[in-house]
């Protein structure tokens, strides 16, 4: 099982610049997801059981067997060598006999899409978000919107506002991933800046609170769901103001 | 009045598409709900009761009965 390897249930869906960001069918398909609950270890099926409903399990399972693959490749090593274990704020990190490895990740799935992305240093975060309509946009926006993403927001309308909310979301959700502190931070704290609030897909982002990490942000989204990848910048090519 | 229980209960029926009440004592990382629609029903929440939550607050919460008990 390899990316884009006939028949898989993933495959390469953006190549930028060092890294790789695969898009997982999470569509139910019952040899697919027998398929990859073989590739897991104890642990993770342990994790799998936990699930109370059908939908979080199929997520986890084709996401996680998929993981498993590209970082094999990756890596070169056998899926019996691989392991997990996530940080204080549960973001995951693989080892390899034991041992932390070199390799960045991040995996998000929403409906029936799954992104996962895959670099060889600096933190990463992803997220993949389908349009819906049952969200309350204008009540959500309130809570995770600064005030000029607020601004911007109120004078959208229609189509244009639904696109805005997912944009955003999808842009702030991967910053926070790549952070790796969940909603510790708040969300409307911090602002996706202005160029790409009105259609810009790349830009450098940077946490108010902590101004000398840059990030490179872009926005992945298409026709069929939102999306945003946020990469730590490299410090020894990060030049502020540039 | 309905007790807290029932109201979040119907919240999390109508929002989380969770019926089934014994689920209030799961852990939340096992409902499988993702953050969009998390923050969609605080925002249910806090207009229910009239609270502010914020989503820094709720990821203190490990199950929904602890939301429960906070609003109690």
């Amino acid at each position: 099982m390899s990316v884009d390897a006939p028949g898989s249930w993933f495959r390469t869906f953006r190549e930028i610049d060092d890294i790789l960001v695969a898009h997982v069918d999470l569509t139910p398909h019952e040899e697919r997801e027998a398929n990859a609950f073989s590739w897991l270890d104890e642990k993770e099926k342990d994790r799998l059981r936990r699930f109370r409903y059908e939908r979080p399990r199929r997520e986890f399972a084709l996401c996680r067997a998929a993981l498993r693959a590209m970082l094999c490749r990756r890596l070169g090593c056998e899926s019996e060598k691989l392991e997990f274990d996530v940080s204080g704020h549960g973001k995951p990190f693989a080892l390899v006999d034991g041992r932390a490895v070199p390799v960045s990740f991040n995996v998000s799935h929403s409906g029936k899409h799954g992104l996962i992305a895959l670099a060889p240093q600096g933190r990463l975060g992803v997220d993949v978000e389908e349009r819906v309509a049952r969200i309350d946009l204008d009540g959500v926006s309130e809570i995770v919107f600064g005030p000029g993403e607020q601004a911007d927001f109120a004078s959208a309308r229609g189509r244009e506002k639904l696109y805005l909310f997912f944009t955003l979301w999808t842009l702030k959700e991967a910053l926070i991933k790549a952070l790796g502190t969940g909603f510790s931070l708040d969300p409307s704290r911090f602002e996706i800046p202005s160029p790409m609030r009105h259609g810009a897909r790349k830009g450098i982002f940077r946490f108010p609170h902590m101004p000398d990490v840059g990030w490179k942000l872009e926005y992945l989204g298409n026709a069929d769901f939102a999306a945003a990848i946020a990469h730590e910048l490299d410090p020894a090519l990060d030049t502020k103001g540039e | 009045m309905a007790s807290v229980e029932e109201r979040i209960g119907a919240l999390v029926e109508k929002h989380l598409g969770i019926s089934d009440r014994s689920q209030l004592d799961a852990n939340v990382s096992d409902l499988g709900v993702n953050s969009i629609d998390s923050v969609n029903f605080l925002k249910t929440v806090n207009e229910e009761f009239g609270v502010d939550l914020s989503p820094e607050q709720a990821a203190g919460f490990g199950t929904l009965r602890d939301l429960i008990n906070h609003l109690s």
